[in-house]
């Protein structure tokens, strides 16, 4: 008899567990990354009399997770770029958004500028439209100055949320290595998978895909090995790497991010980040931000450049050639921290139609002098003391006279759009007439006039207008694309979270059903409690008469 | 095929299909609210291209509208000022005509001469004009000072010969002004080719009634007619030239006959000339109007004897010739003036076509369909609604409402 009162118990003990673990289910019904989970009923060893093996009842096998690897990986891969995608979208579109609004377009500021000169030609010995014209060149510089405050703001979010992302990786990384000691831990020293541990490093993994592609690779003690990006290493067992983001010591405006590898000095690993929030920051500040800045630049010192041509051909009221218009711009030349005082680099733009926006770096190494494309990548050795690339003549020291390892960037057109500015004060000194013209002349102000259809810019294929139209339709177009294709990797990123929810989400309607299934057998595993309580009492009955 | 689905993802699935429904309708909302099809250059870039260009198009339009009324405006208060001139000029040839009856006394003409000085100084307060920015409309580009100055006596043009361009449309310009060595400097002297006067001395009753010469004219040097006689009382003359010397030998005068001037010349002189008398020949020189005017005012002041009046009819016939040449010029700059306003007002409406096309593609191309965005609007609603119903229906259906 005491047999039937421990099939009883079996029973009502795995019951009871497979009612917590239904509990469980329902009680995480919410929870994120949550994979529901089940109840494996065995039997119980059978004993063996003569000739019978006789059933003892029930115990629990195991409690399983419902999880499939393919699915999550799935997941985690289109969080990667469908947080890639929104991330770009987001920062492209308000690219998009700064250039089309007509209060801050440089077409609108050219479009008054220009027509404040016909003001001019009309009256050219008028003192008022002179007047208006140089406000009107002051409002097009500050429209120019205005985009690249606001592009340079959008760089500087950028770089904060860089920095962000770094520091979330770096937690994610630290709470991923964490949960691999302590499932290798329970895994070794109990033989059962902690699946809500399991469940949890997963979703870190996840979270981790948000900011960043990660790949993983399961080790045989059940911890995982976690490599971001294109295959860097970022949790090998219980170790995080850290990660940090620092400014480019070449341009303020950008980011690198360093990764450090086990024991070794860390390395900058920035070209091998992409997807999630980090790689759409460091893409969307080189080919959004930073190109934008560029072309803007560009088109201010092309306008500088062309304008001041022309204006210097005229004469000013008093009789006088010309002055500049606009403050000339000089191409940016920094020397490195580390530069000796051998070498002297300047540079010039000496054609402004064939400026192309790119920024150079010069560099004296092994006894002679290379310049590097940084925009293109090519290398070009330097022979002498000048050359002329371009639209731009750099002057420097010949390689023999300078210093191995003496750095210098160039930047010809990178700091246009913020510096543009007018020369002129005094509106007398608008060069309006023709070369030794009187002062009703106007022939140079229509001269200056036509330089608004004049393909002066991109290889004198472009005038201001057809430049600055370039500039819109290439953020117009990339946020475009971008936005299609956050449309798409979000749909590809909830069917994959349907499929995978599909597996391992918790469907309360199904354990309602277990519920009143797990109930039934209870209170029949409690009949047969009861049912041996009084086959019992029968026998004690019998016994006592 | 799913055979299951997680409580999390009808929960899910459901408010996904609201929060699309809601941006869907929230972008139809705003295009509504805008009137617009493009709201940002992303929406559409080829066409954002377009609206970038036609926008500034536009713009420029305006711009060039604003010149062209005003060139308009211009063109037409210098035609005013050329008006004055011409009835300056009108009124002195009516004086000289008068000038020249023979009924006259010295007192008659000296008050025609009194009035052709006040018509001189007319015509310089009309050369003189200035427009609403304080510029001398006929100084060309030195237009910051006067148009002409008298100097010794006589008004000098001060300005220079470059007139004044301005943009009507994209590659078209107008001059708005005409230069006053043009208007009253330029037209030739005499009958075109060569002027002629009596000399000072001449005694004789002899003056010039009519010239002429044609292409064949020699005007690269000055002649003179020289009046002699000979011993036996014979009137005769020679003509010389100032490069050619002798052109026509000395020659028996007969009177009322024309005196030719090889090649291509010939002058006609009345009344029997003194010998003595001379005729210079002045070619190919330029008449100021101010200069007729002053010659005509000179000629009007001269004596009454036989050689002065013959002097004083030779040169008001000189001087009516020299005024039909002044008039003839300011009527052809006027005539240029007219026609000049014909193109910018030409233009004016070319602009404005112009401009209606540029609107009318700006709005093909960044306006709304309001019919379809309705329509459009319409099925978002619809489909919002939807989703919403199906939501709280979904969610109510639970096996833990039957335990």
């Amino acid at each position: 008899m005491a047999d039937i009162l421990g099939i009883g118990t079996s029973a009502l003990n795995s019951l009871q567990r497979a009612m917590s673990t239904t509990g469980h289910n329902i009680a995480n019904v919410n929870t994120e990354g949550y994979s529901r989970q089940s109840v494996n009923f065995v039997t119980s060893e059978p004993e063996y009399s003569g000739r019978a093996a006789l059933g003892t009842g029930v115990r629990i096998g195991s409690i399983e997770r419902a999880y499939d690897q393919f699915l999550t990986s799935d997941v985690q891969n289109k969080t990667a770029s469908s947080s890639y995608a929104n991330s770009f979208a987001q920062t492209a579109g308000r690219v998009d958004n700064l250039l089309a609004d007509p209060a801050t377009s440089v077409a609108s500021a050219m479009d008054t500028f220009f027509a404040s000169m016909e003001a001019v030609a009309n009256s050219p010995t008028s003192l008022p439209e002179r007047q208006v014209m140089l406000a009107e060149a002051e409002t097009l510089a500050q429209r120019f100055q205005y985009l690249d405050a606001r592009l340079d703001d959008f760089g500087d979010e950028l770089n904060s949320r860089i920095k962000f992302s770094t520091i979330e990786i770096n937690q994610l990384g630290q709470t991923i290595a964490d949960l691999n000691n302590e499932i290798a831990r329970v895994t070794a020293s109990t033989g059962v998978a902690p699946n809500d541990l399991l469940d949890q490093r997963d979703l870190a993994i996840t979270e981790l895909s948000g900011f960043v592609k990660t790949t993983t690779q399961l080790q045989g003690d059940g911890s995982l090995n976690v490599f971001i990006g294109r295959g860097q290493p970022l949790v090998v067992g219980g170790r995080a790497e850290q990660m940090t983001a620092v400014p480019d010591p070449l341009n303020d405006n950008a980011s690198l991010i360093y990764l450090t590898a086990g024991d070794s000095i860390q390395s900058d690993v920035t070209s091998y980040m992409s997807g999630g929030e980090l790689g759409a920051a460091l893409d969307a500040s080189a080919t959004v931000i930073e190109s934008t800045r560029r072309d803007l630049g560009l088109l201010a010192v092309g306008i500088i450049e062309t304008f001041n041509a022309q204006h210097a051909q005229g004469d000013d009221l008093n009789g006088i050639v010309g002055g500049d218009f606009f403050v000339p711009i000089t191409p940016a030349v920094t020397g490195g921290d580390t530069n000796s005082t051998n070498s002297v680099v300047s540079a010039q733009i000496t054609d402004a139609a064939q400026l192309t926006g790119d920024s150079y770096q010069l560099e004296y190494s092994g006894g002679g002098a290379t310049l590097r494309n940084l925009t293109t990548g090519q290398n070009q050795v330097l022979t002498g003391t000048s050359i002329t690339i371009e639209g731009v003549q750099i002057d420097f020291t010949a390689a023999g006279a300078a210093t191995d390892g003496d750095r210098f960037l160039i930047e010809p057109t990178a700091f246009g759009a913020s510096a543009i500015n007018v020369a002129i004060e005094d509106p007398v000194d608008i060069a309006a007439a023709a070369s030794n013209g009187n002062v009703g002349d106007n022939s140079n102000m229509l001269a200056l006039i036509e330089l608004r259809d004049a393909k002066t810019l991109a290889g004198s294929d472009e005038s201001y207008y057809d430049f600055y139209n370039g500039v819109v339709i290439d953020v117009a177009v990339q946020t475009r694309r971008a936005n299609s294709s956050a449309t798409t990797e979000n749909a590809l990123l909830s069917s994959a979270q349907g499929r995978q929810s599909s597996v391992q989400g918790v469907n309360l309607d199904e354990e309602a059903a277990n519920l009143i299934r797990y109930q039934q057998a209870y209170q029949a595993a409690a009949q047969i409690i009861a049912v041996a309580n009084e086959a019992f009492d029968t026998v004690l009955r019998a016994t006592a008469r | 095929m799913i055979s299951r689905i997680s409580s999390a993802q009808v929960y899910q699935g459901g408010l996904n299909a609201i929060l699309d429904a809601q941006v869907a309708l929230s972008r139809t909302q705003n295009q509504l609210a805008t009137g617009k099809r493009v709201l940002s250059p992303a929406d559409d870039p080829a066409a954002a291209s377009q609206i970038i260009k036609v926008r500034s198009e536009l713009d420029r339009v305006a711009t060039l509208q604003q010149n062209a009324a005003r060139a308009e405006g211009t063109l037409a208060f210098e035609e005013s000022a050329l008006t004055g001139v011409e009835s300056v000029l009108q009124r002195a040839r009516e004086l000289a005509i008068q000038g020249n009856a023979g009924s006259l006394s010295a007192t008659d003409r000296g008050a025609i001469a009194n009035e052709i000085d006040n018509l001189a100084e007319q015509l310089l307060a009309v050369a003189n004009t200035q427009n609403a920015d304080g510029e001398y409309i006929f100084a060309g580009n030195r237009s910051k000072s006067p148009a002409f100055e008298v100097v010794s006596g006589l008004a000098q043009y001060q300005g220079d010969s470059n007139s004044r361009a301005v943009n009507i449309a994209a590659g078209i310009r107008v001059s708005v002004n005409d230069t006053g060595d043009n208007i009253f400097i330029a037209s030739s002297a005499g009958n075109g080719r060569f002027e002629v006067s009596a000399a000072s001395t001449n005694v004789g009753a002899g003056f010039v009634k009519t010239t002429s010469a044609d292409n064949s004219f020699d005007s690269s040097q000055d002649y003179s007619i020289n009046f002699t006689t000979t011993a036996a009382g014979q009137l005769q003359y020679s003509v010389t030239g100032s490069v050619g010397g002798n052109i026509v030998p000395v020659t028996n005068y007969v009177p009322d006959e024309v005196i030719s001037i090889p090649p291509g010349g010939s002058v006609l002189i009345e009344g029997t000339p003194a010998a003595g008398d001379r005729f210079d020949l002045a070619s190919g020189g330029n008449q100021s109007a101010f200069a007729t005017l002053a010659e005509l005012s000179a000629a009007l002041r001269l004596g009454n004897g036989q050689g002065a009046t013959a002097q004083r009819t030779t040169a008001l016939n000189q001087s009516l010739q020299n005024l039909d040449q002044n008039l003839t010029q300011v009527s052809t700059v006027r005539t240029d003036v007219g026609a000049r306003m014909n193109r910018v007002s030409d233009q004016i409406d070319l602009n404005s076509a112009f401009n209606f096309q540029l609107e009318k593609s700006i709005s093909e191309l960044e306006d709304l369909d309001y019919a379809s965005a309705i329509t459009e609007l319409n099925l978002q609603l619809v489909a919002l609604e939807a989703a919403q119903q199906t939501y709280v229906k979904t969610q109510g259906l639970s096996l833990f409402n039957y335990l």
